[in-house]
This record gives structure tokens, C-alpha cells and sequence, in this order.
């Protein structure tokens, strides 16, 4: 048997290399819709659009919570939001995302108020500046004013207790 | 059956265009201007869609990148800035060019690659040929 004649396995091989690398990006669970926030290890961007600005974060452990009205999971987020406040003495910081004041308003009276400071953003600029793909958005953010973690959707309690509580107590 | 399946295809990317219309009142009064601006929008990538530029998306998200496409020309701001910009925000996904660099670099190879594996192959064949012609077994 010549060794050319195994020439043509060449193509079958590069076929099931190509298979195998794609099968297993696939598999790999990541939800594709998620894209990565450039943002995280980096500080805060600077911004200034009334409410609040990047030097209002630093200090302790805080919180900067993309909102609307119109937007139904945020209703669903909102008592751990206020829960975290309550118990744990974390800042808030709001951008209210596309929306009215009026309508805002309600909202905080039905649902009360968590926030330290709430920023305006009826033109989605802040959301762009921050990379938000959606409302809410939620970001974490050190003592020293860096962004450490992105949550994409509502926060849950299994966000608050394995990444939010912890950077608090100082053990991440 | 049939027609009716054309028929209805046909009207269908008759439709598309309409559909994927942005709000005339959002264009620059300076057509220059507004120009460079669209031809931005065909850079950019939606970042709520899977694969739409936000010339074509009628996201809020997307209208609100437009708006501060415009609103960065008005201001003087060069296209790489203003591509810049977005691509600190939202990294790669936000181009509908990758950059070449390490994570991509097998990517824009592939097509390279893959002319060199076929030409290597033909290279092959063509020579087996040759030898079987040689040897005065070709029909």
C-alpha cells in the first residue's frame, strides 16, 4: 500500500478537525446573545449627565443599575435591589434608560427608592458609554472605582450571594 | 402551488427594504455629513441582533448608536474615533470587520489555507495523471 494512496484521508481529517473545534465551541454553554463587557478591570467611564458621575462611585462597594419604567424585569430585580441597600449598606447609582420622568416617578413610589442618585438617559448615551446591550443591566463596581462584574437581566440572589456579598466582605 | 410560493417569496424581499427603512427625520442636514454617517452604520453591528448592521436594525439601541454616530460628525469627530469609541464599549462584536489579531488571525487565513491544501492536492492529482499518461495507461 503506497503511502499516496492515503491522500485522500487529508481532506477527511481536516474536515473532522474543523468539526470537532466547532462542535466543541458550541457545546461549550456560552449564550452567544451575551457579549463581553470591555469594560470590566477598568475604571468607571467618565461621564457627567446630572444625577451622578464616575466620582461618586469610589469609596465602597457600590452598585450602578441601568432601570426604565417600561422594562418588567427590572420590577422583578427590584426588591433584592432594595434588600441589598437595606442589609448591606451598598450605594445604588440609576440610570434610568429611555424614559419619562413622570412615569419614572411612579414607578419609585409603587416600588420605593433604592437609588443614592439616579442619572437621566432618554437618549441611551450613558447606555452606550457603559456597553449596555439591554435594560437592566447591572455593574459591579470596587472601592477604588473599577468595574468588576457585568450582569446582563435581572440580578438574582445566587448573583448577590456568590459575587456581590463576597466582593463586599473583601474576599474577592 | 408553485406560483403561489413565488408569489409570495417575491412579495416577501419586496417587503424587506421597507422593513429595514430608518426614520427619515433622524438624517443630517449636510449630505456629506450624512453620507460618512450611513456609511458608519454599515460598520457597525446591531449589539441586540445576530447579524444586522444598525443601518438596518430598528432597535431603540440602534437608533440611539445613530443618533450618536450624528451627533459625534456634527461635533468634528473622525470616523476612526467614532469606530473607536464604540469598539471600546462593546469590543469586537460591534464591527462587522473583525480586526485581524491573534483570536482571529486563523479566520482571515482560512480562505489562504484552504487555496494552499487544494492547489497541493490538484498538485498531486495532476502529477498521478501525468505519470499514468507517461506509462501509456490513459484511455
Amino acid at each position: 500500500m503506497n503511502i499516496r494512496h492515503l491522500a485522500f484521508l487529508i481532506p477527511l481529517l481536516l474536515l473532522l478537525a474543523l468539526g470537532g473545534l466547532a462542535g466543541t465551541i458550541l457545546l461549550r454553554g456560552d449564550d452567544p446573545s451575551v457579549i463581553d463587557n470591555p469594560l470590566i478591570g477598568h475604571a468607571a467611564p467618565p461621564m457627567d449627565f446630572g444625577g451622578w458621575n464616575h466620582n461618586d462611585l469610589k469609596g465602597s462597594v457600590a452598585l450602578v443599575n441601568f432601570f426604565a419604567s417600561w422594562c418588567p424585569p427590572c420590577e422583578a430585580e427590584h426588591p433584592i435591589l432594595t434588600a441589598l441597600r437595606d442589609t448591606h449598606k451598598i450605594r445604588i447609582f440609576g440610570v434610568n434608560v429611555r424614559d419619562d420622568t413622570d412615569r419614572r416617578d411612579s414607578f419609585l413610589k409603587r416600588l420605593g427608592n433604592p437609588y443614592a442618585a439616579i442619572a437621566d438617559d432618554p437618549k441611551g448615551e450613558i447606555s452606550i458609554l457603559w456597553g449596555t446591550t439591554g435594560t437592566p443591566e447591572t455593574f459591579l463596581i470596587d472601592a477604588n472605582g473599577i468595574v468588576r462584574h457585568r450582569f446582563s437581566g435581572p440580578v438574582t440572589d445566587s448573583d448577590v450571594n456568590d459575587v456581590i456579598l463576597p466582593m463586599i466582605r473583601g474576599t474577592r | 402551488m408553485k406560483t403561489i410560493l413565488r408569489t409570495i417569496l417575491f412579495l416577501t424581499f419586496l417587503h424587506a427594504p421597507a422593513m429595514a427603512m430608518q426614520d427619515p427625520r433622524e438624517k443630517l442636514f449636510d449630505p456629506a455629513l450624512e453620507q460618512r454617517a450611513q456609511s458608519l452604520f454599515h460598520d457597525l453591528r446591531c449589539v441586540v441582533c445576530q447579524n444586522q448592521t444598525i443601518a438596518d436594525s430598528n432597535a431603540a439601541i440602534a437608533a440611539d448608536m445613530r443618533a450618536m454616530v450624528r451627533e459625534q460628525l456634527l461635533a468634528g469627530a473622525d470616523d476612526d474615533s467614532i469606530i473607536n469609541m464604540l469598539h471600546d464599549r462593546y469590543g469586537d462584536y460591534v464591527l462587522m470587520r473583525p480586526p485581524v489579531d491573534g483570536r482571529t488571525g486563523l479566520l482571515w487565513l482560512m480562505p489562504l489555507i484552504g487555496l494552499a491544501g487544494g492547489g497541493v492536492v490538484l498538485l498531486f492529482v495532476l502529477r498521478r495523471a501525468r505519470t499514468q499518461i507517461d506509462r501509456g495507461d490513459a484511455p
